[in-house]
């Protein structure tokens, strides 16, 4: 007793001053085993501060161990942590959690070495506050929990070679305990590596350390792996080794973002789709052929678009007929070629009521044509929308396009589907309408030029006509040669003003009245000024530039008419010249008188029948032409008609580029005229 | 192509002509005629010394406005073609037909 005494006197003085401590103090000794090592601690000593704590009466807890009162101490750290301090003589400081019946709030326990044992003052952290003390301010920790925001302290462990090889978790709110799955008690005085779970601070550690070593700021959005979630997070380093972090779950502002995106890509497309409706409705509007046209609507067939395939089908009085097909299989091109209106595939009604129809699956297909043994089959589509090609109140037929997955035809793309199949048939009906002109036309034109010129005997000839306009701009050039008895023929080239069916059927017309006069035997002069009044008469305000040369082959001369054309060429003995012919007016002048001349023909020599569209327009005189084109005779090489009308065509006499259309008759006389017949 | 109107002793009218006598512009000589028609006259004469250039719609157009006034019962004539002009008539055979005048 004696020695203990002073011991024990002085114990009792620092209990007296632990007694008015304010924080809890416990005194606790150490526990040891039979080799020494420090088992557990037996509570000595709780002041009462320390049992309103933890809201146990002193009786209860004084003289049993820590394993006995909180068996959670072996296995959380706080043991060996008191072990060691007993051990070793120094020390420590320890933030703790906890949230438990009997005892909540985050603790800072001093714990200090005294005999063999130690003394533990709690500090209650939530006592702590923010803001002044007359002001009422929200307490810290009050504060921190009520952030949207998780948020941790963290103190950094070194190992034996300074690396840092885990981070203690000083401090960390209710949120971001949930936010790594954890309780808050579970998580503080622990390392972010200890436990084996998957949680994002596994992620983070790497940008932790980063900023413990450096001091660098870091602030990045994760996604942590294992789950869906994305986190953003924020790490500062506040001192030497210890790292503020903070960090929210994002996840479902990344959804939204991820979503407002998708609509934008929607709305995106919706454009898209009306930009091309809009350059497919250029093209077709350019588009002056039905094949025009076709091309032009199968450029919205893009597998990129969705559509695979179209196929346009016309209608004529009961059936419907296959006009266009691209991207369909043979074996269903076949089936469309000839169908009834009284045929079940959607294209039929569509053709007949104008109403369009949509088949968004393979199922709603088949279910439309019931019997399998006539049913266009589906080829390789799953969905399908059938419209009419209507305008003008007239429905032209009816527009496939097939789609190689089912589909649902919403509002707005139907719109855009009966925007484009009115654009097409609009195109389409002009089109097919140009297109019957123009055969017209052309048929027209090929009936009245003559289809092969007869032979002559003493002479050879050749004829060009170069068309400059096309399709139903027909102009009125013409030619001929007329057998009119044994001693005579006729060559003849003409040039009806304008270009249009009208000029076409004039020219048809005079051609035949030149024929009749010549074939009655009038002279030159009066078959031109009956002709001249055959038109004056019955087409008042049309004009005709005419040249009709009558051959007389065995005696090697010709009566020249002119009414309004240029002069014929002659090429005689090397050189070629207009005949000196006085033109009278054109066909058409009322009141008109024409005269005939006679000109020789050299044995060989060539004449050159031409329309002013070879030498002369606007910006190039007839003089000039006139001038290159006796050139071009000249240097031919041959004077056989056919190769001299070649060689004059691309000897570049006259106007280049041309501007209207040119017909050029060249006639080669015999080098030794026959015998004239008695 | 510009056309102006003038009236002249002896009842004659005077369109005077300058530019270029074409598919575009053929249609107004064509409606002027009409026009200076309407009023009584005894000629009409066209002076063609500024047309710089006719082509063969041109000479249809002169030839059309020989007609109209024919049928008006009015004397008709061309004056003055120069240079293209002079010579498209030339080869057209128009000349003498067109520069003589027509008795009224």
């Amino acid at each position: 007793m004696g020695e203990e005494q002073p011991e024990a006197i002085r114990f009792a003085q620092v209990l007296g001053l632990l007694d008015a401590d304010p924080h809890g103090c416990a005194l606790a000794t150490a526990v040891r085993a039979a080799d020494g090592s420090i088992a557990d601690f037996r509570l000595v000593y709780l002041n009462e501060a320390g049992c309103a704590f933890l809201q146990r009466p002193a009786q209860e807890m004084i003289g049993r161990t820590y394993r006995q009162l909180w068996p959670d101490t072996a296995t959380d750290g706080t043991l060996p942590l008191y072990q060691r301090v007993v051990e070793e003589k120094i020390p420590a400081v320890r933030t703790v959690y906890h949230d438990r019946p009997t005892l909540t709030g985050h603790f800072e326990i001093r714990v200090v070495p005294l005999g063999d044992g130690f003394v533990a003052r709690f500090v209650d952290l939530s006592k702590l506050t923010l803001g002044s003390q007359t002001e009422g301010g929200a307490r810290l920790y009050d504060a921190l929990d009520a952030a949207f925001d998780g948020f941790a302290v963290l103190q950094a462990v070194r190992d034996d070679t300074g690396r840092i090889t885990d981070f203690r978790c000083e401090y960390i709110n209710q949120i971001g305990a949930k936010l790594a799955g954890h309780s808050v008690e579970d998580r503080i005085g622990r390392g972010i590596l200890e436990q084996p779970s998957r949680s994002a601070e596994l992620d983070l550690f790497p940008q932790l350390r980063h900023v413990a070593e450096t001091g660098d700021s870091w602030h990045q959005q994760i996604a942590v792996t294992g789950s869906a979630q994305t986190w953003e997070s924020k790490a500062v380093r506040v001192d030497v080794d210890i790292v503020a972090v903070s960090y929210r779950d994002i996840t479902e502002q990344v959804d939204r973002q991820r979503q407002l995106e998708q609509s934008a890509a929607l709305a995106q497309a919706a454009v898209d789709r009306t930009d091309a409706l809009q350059a497919v409705t250029a093209a077709l509007a350019a588009a002056s052929s039905p094949d025009e046209v076709y091309l032009a609507m199968g450029t919205v067939v893009r597998p990129t678009a969705g559509g695979q395939g179209l196929v346009v089908l016309l209608a004529e009085h009961d059936r419907l007929v296959l006009g266009y097909h691209a991207g369909y299989e043979d074996h269903v091109v076949r089936q469309l070629r000839e169908l009834p209106m009284s045929h079940p595939y959607p294209a039929t009604s569509v053709a007949l009521t104008g109403q369009a129809r949509y088949v968004g699956t393979p199922e709603q297909f088949d279910a439309a044509q019931p019997d399998p043994a006539t049913a266009i089959s589906r080829g390789g589509r799953s969905a399908w929308a059938f419209l009419p090609l209507s305008t003008a109140g007239q429905t032209l037929g009816t527009l496939v396009i097939g789609y190689r997955d089912a589909r649902e035809f919403d509002p707005d793309e139907r719109a855009n589907l009966m925007a484009f199949a009115r654009t097409a048939a609009q195109a389409l009906h002009r089109a097919l309408l140009h297109q019957a002109q123009l055969s017209i036309a052309t048929d027209l034109q090929r009936a009245l030029l003559p289809a092969a010129l007869p032979t002559l005997d003493g002479a050879r000839h050749a004829v060009r006509y170069l068309p400059w306009t096309q399709g139903a701009d027909v102009g009125g050039d013409w030619y001929d040669v007329i057998q009119i008895d044994d001693a005579r023929a006729a060559i003849v080239i003409g040039d009806v003003a304008g270009h249009s069916p009208r000029a076409a059927a004039i020219m048809g017309q005079l051609r035949s009245a030149v024929r009749a006069y010549a074939a009655d035997g009038y002279p030159p002069a009066d078959v031109i000024g009956r002709a001249n009044q055959h038109l004056c008469r019955y087409e008042p305000n049309a004009m005709a530039t005419c040249c009709y040369l009558e051959l007389h082959l065995h005696n090697g001369t010709a009566t020249a008419v002119l009414a309004g054309h240029p002069p014929p060429l002659r090429y005689a003995d090397g050189h070629a010249a207009p005949l000196r012919v006085k033109p009278g007016p054109p066909l058409g002048t009322r009141q008109a008188t024409y005269h005939q001349q006679t000109v020789t023909l050299p044995a060989g020599c060539c004449l050159l029948l031409y329309t002013d569209g070879l030498i002369e327009d606007r910006h190039h005189t007839i003089d000039r032409g006139l001038t290159e084109l006796c050139q071009a005779i000249e240097s031919a090489p041959t004077r056989d008609p056919d190769r001299l009308l070649d060689h004059i065509l691309d000897a570049g006499v006259g106007p280049d580029p041309r501007s209207d259309d040119v017909a050029i008759l060249a006639l080669t006389l015999e080098s030794h005229p026959a015998a004239p017949t008695p | 192509m510009i056309i102006t109107q003038q009236a002249e002793r002896g009842g004659v009218v005077r369109l005077t002509l300058s530019g270029e006598l074409d598919l575009a512009t053929a249609d107004r000589l064509q409606q002027h005629v009409q026009r200076a028609l309407a009023q009584p006259a005894r000629k009409l004469v066209l002076d063609l010394a500024g047309v710089a250039f006719c082509d063969s719609t041109g000479l249809g157009a002169l030839l059309h406005a020989r007609n109209t006034a024919v049928e008006h019962g009015t004397g008709f004539q061309v004056t003055r073609p120069r240079g293209l002009t002079q010579r498209v008539l030339e080869v057209s055979g128009l000349l003498d037909i067109l520069t003589g005048a027509t008795d009224p």
